[in-house]
């Protein structure tokens, strides 16, 4: 894709001085995987990669450098700007200290996805290459074509991608017209569907079981752009909220607190569940919470810088169950 | 054909096989007397789960999720149960006393067992882990298709081959080839016999042939046989400052590690009863050193990661003569932002030329 014209720009950016620094993504390990860069150097650049790979939320890294006066450079997908209006209304980052270079994105893939359809027919996937509709991969024994639909997180069929005001920079505008959801009128909840329908018991039974599977690891708080608090209070000291065992019970009120610490934040990343080793599906706890917050409330996270938190103002037509 | 388990204690039954199509009924059996363990999937997760009639082996098993150290030294572990009334009860644990085989181990986590042994064995003897260890029959599942997070191989793994399991069992597509390495493994096949039938020299011989195509199949993650580093001498390096500063300071790489075994002990206390335990605990997180007094000595990530590695790759070894490492690569498979022990390595191999 755009790795070639993304190089200069940052470089042009740190050499000038308008970033001390640049999160980007640079080569990872796998085929499947990218790492996060930190580019203070040029020298660094070497390293930088942007390919279909790209699913991670750098501006997670934001929430380390809320009391820092560092000027930061992002690079950052579209989804990945609604993390950052959170960050902003927040107080947790410094607008005057940011840049944002925006890449044109029209979908990441979910290394998942690709492994369901790959790794179980016992190819080997060594590499893949992008062509014009779908994506290559490279197995010992020969090419796979893949529709890129088939393999995209899911999050990316909902795409609301719209330019905003906060970027600094996009690396394609004439690729940004072309940058539309994949579906049109997309359900936005529909992996809620089947949940919603479950009966109070069922439900709860359903999520004991998805939580009983849970380490405990905080992968999926300490990933999270907008759990920013500066001592999570699970980690709070002298407190009996939960020990750290993994008790089911336990497991249920971390995740429930988690998600419902971050509602009217929550921007539907995904990041929570991607890093989740056990696949816990977090997100139809947050995409719950997000629908019933744009329900009630008619708020969405990261849509803008002006509209505020439906927690943090009062209305006279608030919704109010004790009327 | 004799096979010679560990403690050279003569094994009197030739290699046997056993068919797919037996496979439920094998289990069925094992479940008659024992507790019995099978990688299974369930909401698209491969774990070692306790096997109810019907079960079925995960399909195209690799393997499972959480290292087989859950089953030996559990995530959250009851040690006693105590009474706060007039006679202060004590209550201890009860032990295991049935025997339980497990199921579909692989080379990688059987050599993990051995490195906890060294942990939980050779100093103080943990009588928690050391009852799981002896009431445990593990039956090992040589690989056949190794992903490319696997480097085994520098451990010392023959990916194909089973050792230090009380039974092995290598994949020859329609049927298993059964050989038996400890005197365990030989009473757990006397008791269901009929199940099994007498391999021919040349199941045998395939079997060999599987288990070092095996090894042709590994990925070539590290160069050759891991060495122990002597990293003591790069504690000061700039290099763990950059391996930290994209760590998100997670549990992933410690839970999911098959040789972590650092841990906590807490009570949980109601109003005049309670209970001491034991729960996997992470050099990863800020308050594993955090003193009563407030200080903590590993402050920042770059301590923490730091301290992850020396522990692996020197202070293990320091005190072992083993890495405490067996290259399953669950750390760099699953770790979010993509820290690779296989890179710290050559990193500070090449540092030290």
């Amino acid at each position: 894709m755009k790795k070639n014209s993304l190089s200069p720009i940052i470089k042009e950016l740190l050499k000038n001085g308008t970033v001390n620094y640049f999160l980007a993504y640079g080569k990872g390990s796998f085929w499947f995987k990218v790492r996060p860069l930190i580019i203070r150097e040029p020298v660094e650049l070497k390293n930088l990669e942007w390919n279909r790979f790209c699913y991670p939320n750098l501006t997670t890294y934001l929430k380390d450098s809320s009391r820092s006066q560092d000027k930061i450079g992002v690079v950052v997908k579209g989804c990945d700007v609604k993390s950052v209006v959170e960050l902003i209304k927040g107080n947790q980052i410094d607008r005057e200290n940011l840049f944002l270079l925006q890449v044109p994105c029209d979908g990441t893939v979910d290394p998942g996805k690709v492994e369901n359809l790959v790794w179980i027919s016992k190819l080997k996937v060594t590499g893949f290459e992008e062509t014009g509709n779908g994506l290559e991969f490279i197995t010992k024994e020969g090419r796979v074509s893949v529709n890129k639909e088939e393999v995209f997180f899911s999050k990316c069929y909902k795409c609301d991608f719209a330019p905003s005001p906060l970027v600094d920079r996009y690396l394609d505008e004439e690729r940004l017209e072309k940058n539309q959801p994949s579906i049109d009128n997309p359900d936005l909840y529909e992996e809620l569907r089947i949940i919603e329908e479950m009966n109070p018991e069922k439900r709860s039974i359903y999520w004991e079981k998805q939580f009983s599977r849970c380490i405990r690891c905080f992968a999926c708080r300490n990933v999270c752009p907008v759990c920013y608090c500066p001592t999570c209070v699970f980690d709070q000291k002298d407190t009996s909220w939960i020990s750290k065992g993994v008790k089911p019970e336990e497991n249920n009120i971390f995740h429930l607190t988690r998600a419902l610490h971050v509602a009217t934040l929550c921007t539907g990343c995904g990041e929570c569940e991607r890093v989740c080793p056990m696949k816990l599906p977090l997100m139809e706890l947050n995409l719950k919470l997000i629908k019933e917050v744009d329900e009630l409330y008619h708020y969405k996270a990261g849509v803008d810088l002006q509209s505020i938190s439906p927690l943090k103002e009062y209305g006279k037509d608030d919704y109010d169950e004790f009327k | 054909m004799t096979t010679m388990n560990s403690n050279n204690l003569s094994i009197n039954i030739p290699p046997l096989i056993l068919k797919k199509e037996y496979f439920q009924g094998f289990l069925e059996a094992i479940k008659d007397k024992y507790e019995l363990y099978i990688p299974s999937e369930e909401d698209g997760v491969t774990l070692i789960r306790e096997y109810s009639s019907g079960d079925k082996l995960s399909e195209n098993y690799f393997n499972v999720s959480l290292p087989i150290r859950n089953l030996f030294f559990p995530q959250e572990e009851i040690l006693f149960k105590f009474s706060l009334k007039e006679n202060y009860n004590l209550e201890e644990k009860e032990m295991l006393s049935r025997e339980r085989v497990i199921f579909g181990v692989r080379p990688c986590d059987i050599l993990s067992l051995s490195l906890l042994d060294l942990v939980f064995e050779s100093e103080k003897k943990d009588s928690y882990y050391l009852n799981k260890r002896d009431k445990s029959i593990i039956i090992g599942l040589g690989c056949v298709a190794p992903q490319e997070s696997c480097f085994c191989t520098s451990f010392g793994v023959e990916p194909g081959k089973v050792i230090g399991a009380d039974i092995s069992l290598t994949d020859l597509g329609e049927n298993y080839l059964v050989e038996i390495l400890s005197l365990k493994g030989e009473s757990l096949v006397n008791y269901c016999s009929s199940i099994f039938s007498k391999a021919e020299e040349r199941d045998f011989l395939r079997g060999k042939n599987i288990q070092s195509k095996t090894r042709e199949l590994m990925p070539s993650r590290l160069e050759s046989e891991a060495k122990p580093l002597n990293l003591e001498k790069y504690f000061e390096s700039p290099e763990w400052q950059k391996l930290a500063e994209t760590c998100l300071g997670c549990g992933i790489c410690t839970y999911l590690c098959p040789t972590c075994h650092c841990f906590d002990i807490s009570d949980k206390r109601w109003l005049e009863e309670g209970q001491r335990f034991r729960c996997w605990d992470s050099c990863m997180f800020s308050d594993f050193t955090l003193m009563t007094s407030g200080h903590n000595p590993r402050i920042n990530k770059k301590e923490r990661v730091r301290q992850r590695f020396m522990h692996k790759l020197s202070y293990f070894y320091n005190r072992f003569s083993e890495i405490a490492c067996v290259g399953c690569g669950r750390c760099l498979k699953y770790c979010p932002v993509d820290i690779d022990i296989t890179r710290v390595i050559g990193v500070f191999k090449d540092e030290g030329k």
